[in-house]
């Protein structure tokens, strides 16, 4: 009984989550000059994963070890605070990117006549993958390869992300030649 | 066990509510719209009146309007399935990739939940009651999820549902929620929760009435919207679109390789 009343506050809350994202979300465009807007725009501003290598540098071994045996402990905190600002301010950027794109590859999913279900499920998983890792590397020290490897992850999958809207918007593009 | 005059109030409000949504759905022409839910409506609204008859006739507390009561809720239940499957089709079915991969979860779905109502009051079958109020929570419960499946593929794709639609999905989901709380409740609680039972029933129909007589008297403004792109606009967007995404791959490999 007790599992039945959580799922129904589970679902009454999901309920609420969609009336309320409903009201507030912009909905893609349905002309023609505004549909070809609306997409530059998306993939225009789809930019932060270009401030990648210097993220990376900022993160390396060697940069470590120069703070390590150079400056004084408080200078080391000082340095350590800031790194993890600019890191967590990079991840924001990078998921407003993947987020983007990700739109993108579903408003062309929806547009398109026949899904590629393949294709689907993959963005669907690349999705919850980018996630996960994003969460790690919020809440990650990053004092270790195991954060750059996190980051290398993270931002492959956004890369990974415009390959698979590359891809679905050829099909379309197939579809759209075949039918007229 | 008597019903009390609040009782009878609350059940001719919830009677004339549907009298008026059922006029409003009529003047409106709502049921070449959404034709299953009309029909739905109109079997509730009569099921109603006939219960009114019968309890009128035989008595609130007689054998014969416990097994009339229950045989209309189940009468009711397959409109309302066809009902939630029309919202589904018209919802997603100008999306034409989006739907031809979404019946078959949603049919999926619907078929393990179905199959999980039945084996749960398969399981509570010693008691009339408690197989009547299992079987009933387990089909509400699909309804409620399948209404969900539908808003949560149509977020996903961003597709947009029309306004009367979606009232009418938020209705019958919230409706369908607090029915299999509810029927909890009432198993639970036993004899001592009728009273309350009974007026949550009935309260929290008259609002899901409400909502839907709000919703048929929206006023619309287009059919439902169609993929923008054609085949022409996809050709003429298509290649600048990947020419960009293409740069983006690339500019993304220089990040590795550098």
């Amino acid at each position: 009984m007790i599992a039945t009343v959580l799922l129904v506050g589970v679902l009454l809350a999901l309920l609420f989550f969609f009336y309320a994202r409903t009201r507030r979300e912009r909905k893609p465009a349905q002309d023609l000059p505004a549909a070809r807007a609306w997409i530059t725009d998306e993939l225009l501003l789809a930019g932060h994963f270009r401030y990648y290598p210097q993220i990376r540098q900022a993160l390396s071994e060697a940069d470590r070890e120069y703070i390590a045996k150079r400056a004084t402990p408080a200078a080391r905190r000082r340095w350590k605070a800031e790194r993890r600002k600019v890191v967590r301010g990079f991840l924001a950027g990078l998921k407003e990117d993947y987020v983007r794109l990700e739109k993108l590859g579903r408003t062309v999913a929806s547009l398109s006549p026949q899904l590629n279900q393949a294709l689907e499920r993959e963005r669907f998983w690349l999705g919850v993958r980018f996630r996960v890792w994003y969460a790690a590397l919020w809440a990650a020290p990053l004092s270790s390869q195991w954060t750059l490897r996190l980051l290398d992850r993270t931002t492959a999958a956004v890369g990974s992300m415009a390959k698979k809207t590359t891809t679905a918007m050829d099909a379309i593009s197939e579809t759209g030649s075949h039918t007229g | 066990m008597q019903l009390t005059h609040t009782d009878y109030l609350l059940w001719a409000v919830s009677t004339g509510l549907q009298a008026v949504l059922f006029a409003v759905m009529a003047w409106t022409r709502f049921y070449r719209r959404l034709p299953y839910f009309s029909l739905y409506v109109a079997i509730v609204l009569a099921a109603d009146a006939y219960l009114w008859y019968a309890y009128h006739k035989y008595g609130f507390a007689s054998a014969a309007s416990f097994t009339l009561a229950w045989s209309l809720q189940g009468i009711t239940l397959g409109p309302r399935g066809l009902a939630v499957g029309e919202l589904c089709r018209r919802a997603l079915s100008p999306y034409r990739g989006v739907w031809a991969l979404a019946w078959r979860l949603l049919t999926g779905a619907a078929i393990l939940l179905l199959v999980y109502a039945g084996l749960a009051s398969y399981s509570s079958r010693t008691r009339v009651a408690t197989f009547i109020l299992t079987a009933e929570r387990g089909l509400e419960l699909a309804a409620a999820v399948l209404l969900l499946l539908l808003l949560a593929i149509s977020h996903y794709y961003r597709i947009e549902i029309l306004v009367p639609e979606r009232l009418l999905i938020y209705g019958l989901c919230a409706w369908s929620l607090v029915q299999v709380l509810n029927d909890v409740a009432w198993q639970v609680l036993a004899s001592r929760y009728f009273q309350w039972a009974n007026k949550i029933h009935v309260i929290s129909y008259q609002v899901t009435v409400a909502v839907w007589i709000y919703a048929v008297l929206r006023p619309v403004t287009a059919e439902q919207p169609q993929p923008a792109m054609n085949a022409a606009l996809y050709n003429r967007v298509a290649p600048a679109v990947n020419v960009r995404l293409q740069a983006l791959n690339n500019r993304l490999l220089e990040i590795f390789k550098g």
